[in-house]
């Protein structure tokens, strides 16, 4: 005989003698069939309810901390210019008021002081009332170049781009105009009033 | 609603489901039972393939063959239970008796076990359930050339157990 007839034959009358009992089989298949689909729904009802828990109870405080932290960003320093800052260095400071719309809706009002140092630094003091009240601001760099003052004042806090303005001193006046800026909290605070020297 | 003769209140997909397991079931079982020469086990597992099956039912029925999604189901498992059996210790293996009917081919089968799974598994869909070479491969995960391969090893290697004779290469489709 040849080895394909025998395993036809073989298997077809070894295959006979496993019958299923059809009777006990079905309902028991059902019966698991049914309480696995319970258990996969209750699975799937119960993963879906803790991912929504998460996101409602933990989304907020990501985004808030991601926008108030953002690490791993630093901040850029302006780009280089001249390093004779002895022109502009001093202290200044300015009473922002509520007529204009940006103090008033992020609640700056007061009086802010700018301490601009000799080697580019640069401190800022918030007044009371405003969020960041109390609390370095990020970025605390400035560079001169011929009329235009470059900074990277609030970036990864409010802004995320560098200022760029042009400063002008007379007397004892420091005004500053925005040249490029496209975050509205540093142009409020820089540009909104001159600066007036103090001491 | 539908009430069965097994005095079941079901719906129409599960009434479905009902009449494809009556006709596929016991062919299944057939089949997993020459790859596993274990009768109970072999209705466990069909028992198992046919469970995951009512859980998919809705997507599987729409196929065009519901029964080849089922048997692949209840193959892999064969494969896996196999598989899991070889890793245990000989003298784990020789204590169990798994339940073989004084009806089959007992050298067919002892040649059969044998062979590497996978021949094993070849040679029985295309021996005993007339599959076509592509089937297996899909079935098996593997590429119609594999199979081929596969084939054609058993078949020497089985003539060579049982003293059959090899008449011709396996090149049918």
């Amino acid at each position: 005989m040849s080895i394909d007839n025998r395993l036809r034959q073989g298997f077809e009358r070894s295959a006979s003698s496993a019958t299923a009992d059809l009777v006990d089989d079905l309902p028991n298949a059902l019966a698991r069939g049914r309480r696995r689909k319970r258990v996969l729904v209750a699975l799937r009802a119960t993963v879906v309810l803790t991912v929504v828990a998460i996101v409602v109870v933990a989304g907020p405080r990501l985004v808030s901390s991601l926008r108030t932290e953002q690490p791993g960003v630093p901040n850029p320093t302006p780009s280089i210019g001249t390093s004779d800052f002895s022109a502009i260095a001093g202290t200044y400071a300015v009473e922002l008021t509520n007529a204009d719309a940006t103090v008033a809706a992020n609640r700056m009002a007061g009086v802010w002081t700018i301490q601009l140092g000799p080697d580019g630094a640069m401190q800022l003091s918030i007044p009371g009332g405003f969020s960041r009240e109390g609390q370095t601001p990020a970025g605390n760099a400035f560079t001169l170049a011929a009329s235009q003052l470059r900074t990277n004042l609030f970036y990864n806090d409010f802004c995320h781009s560098i200022g760029v303005y042009r400063w002008q001193l007379r007397g004892t006046r420091l005004t500053l105009t925005p040249l490029s800026e496209d975050c509205a909290v540093r142009q409020a605070v820089l540009a909104s009033k001159p600066w007036e020297v103090q001491g | 609603m539908v009430r069965t003769q097994l005095g079941e209140r079901m719906n129409d997909a599960e009434a479905e489901y009902s009449w494809f397991y009556r006709g596929e079931y016991p062919h299944v079982v057939r089949t997993v039972f020459l790859i596993l020469h274990d009768r109970q086990r072999a209705e466990d597992i069909t028992q198992d393939a046919f469970v995951q099956l009512y859980g998919h039912w809705n997507k599987v029925s729409r196929y065009e063959r519901p029964d080849a999604w089922v048997r692949r189901v209840a193959i892999r498992m064969a494969i896996r239970h196999i598989k899991r059996e070889r890793m245990r210790s000989i003298l784990e293996r020789e204590s169990s008796s798994p339940s073989i009917p004084a009806a089959v081919d007992v050298d067919l089968l002892g040649a059969m076990q044998q062979l590497p799974v996978t021949q094993q598994v070849a040679v029985v869909l295309f021996y005993f359930e007339d599959r076509p070479i592509a089937e297996i491969g899909h079935i098996l995960g593997t590429s119609e050339g594999a199979v081929k391969m596969s084939l054609s090893r058993a078949r020497h290697r089985l003539a060579e157990l049982l003293g059959e004779e090899v008449i011709e290469d396996v090149h049918r489709q």
